[in-house]
């Protein structure tokens, strides 16, 4: 979120002014609320409406844009900006949806994971550079479904919800 | 692998150590288990590279304190899941050790599941 001045009442969205009480110490600005990306947008979505898990998971994912070759050690490759884009995409889009977000973490081929948990039940979701993702679901860590082409979460949703 | 250096047999109660990053970004779930990815194959790679604890001491194993952390894996957990534990030392790393065979994003979540954390530091 920024804070734009305006110096001119019109000029500011009459919700969001904060007029000062005092004109005669506070100098005569009128003080408009913007958010930063725009409102009601899929691709720049108003982050302030998620929840402070959501945010923490963004804010972590946009920090895979830092590692560099070898980040691990072991010689994994950076995520690549679609795998992150799309890992990022899935959390805007189903942010509000009730579904129990766990971790995300970046993979050493370039990919982003998402993983979901609630009890014994765990989903693994994976954004590939090329791509594509791949959905595993877990029930006490056995493996119950893996999927390639994940076209629609209804798996996901139901699979949380039953 | 340098084939001067001498090979020894894992034996089963070998623990395996794997080190996991822990910082920027962390790997380690709130639940302290590991992500899957920490214990995945980069493509083209022959295997899952490990140091045999008897060979190293943590402090040589964990390379970098401040980013790392140290989780083993027991040598007779890996071949349960069919896969092969092969001592593969390296000139500058004679503890280094590959685990070999096929590793599906499943065979990953339960070597990360089943990886238990070293005290260390």
């Amino acid at each position: 979120m920024i804070v734009l001045l305006a110096d001119k009442p019109e000029q500011a969205s009459m919700s969001t002014i904060l007029k000062p009480d005092n004109e005669e110490i506070f100098p005569k600005w009128f003080v408009k609320r913007r958010n930063y990306v725009a409102p009601n947008s899929t691709v720049f979505p108003d982050i302030t409406v998620f929840s402070g898990d959501i945010i923490d998971l963004l804010q972590k994912l946009n920090s895979f844009t830092s590692l560099k070759y070898n980040w691990d050690s072991y010689g994994a490759i950076p995520p690549s900006l679609m795998s992150i884009r799309n890992a990022r995409r899935f959390l805007f889009k189903n942010a509000n949806v009730s579904l129990p977000f766990y971790f995300v973490s970046p993979g050493i081929n370039g990919e982003v994971m998402i993983e979901l948990n609630k009890d014994q039940k765990a989903a693994e979701i994976y954004f590939n550079p090329d791509g594509s993702e791949e959905l595993l679901l877990y029930e006490n860590n056995n493996c119950i479904l893996e999927k390639e082409d994940v076209s629609s979460y209804t798996d996901l949703i139901e699979f949380f919800n039953e | 692998m340098s084939e001067s250096l001498p090979q020894i047999t894992i034996e089963d109660n070998d623990r395996l150590l794997r080190r996991v990053l822990f910082l920027h970004p962390d790997f380690i779930k709130p639940d302290g288990t590991p992500s899957s990815s920490s214990f995945s194959l980069k493509t083209g790679e022959k295997g899952l590279s490990v140091d045999i604890e008897r060979l190293t001491t943590y402090d040589r194993s964990i390379l970098d304190k401040s980013r790392f952390r140290l989780y083993f894996l027991k040598a007779s957990f890996t071949t349960q899941l069919g896969l092969t534990n092969q001592h593969d030392p390296l000139p500058d790393n004679y503890a280094h050790s590959l685990i070999t065979g096929n590793f599906s994003r499943s065979i990953c979540r339960l070597l990360a599941s089943s990886a238990k954390r070293i005290n260390f530091p």
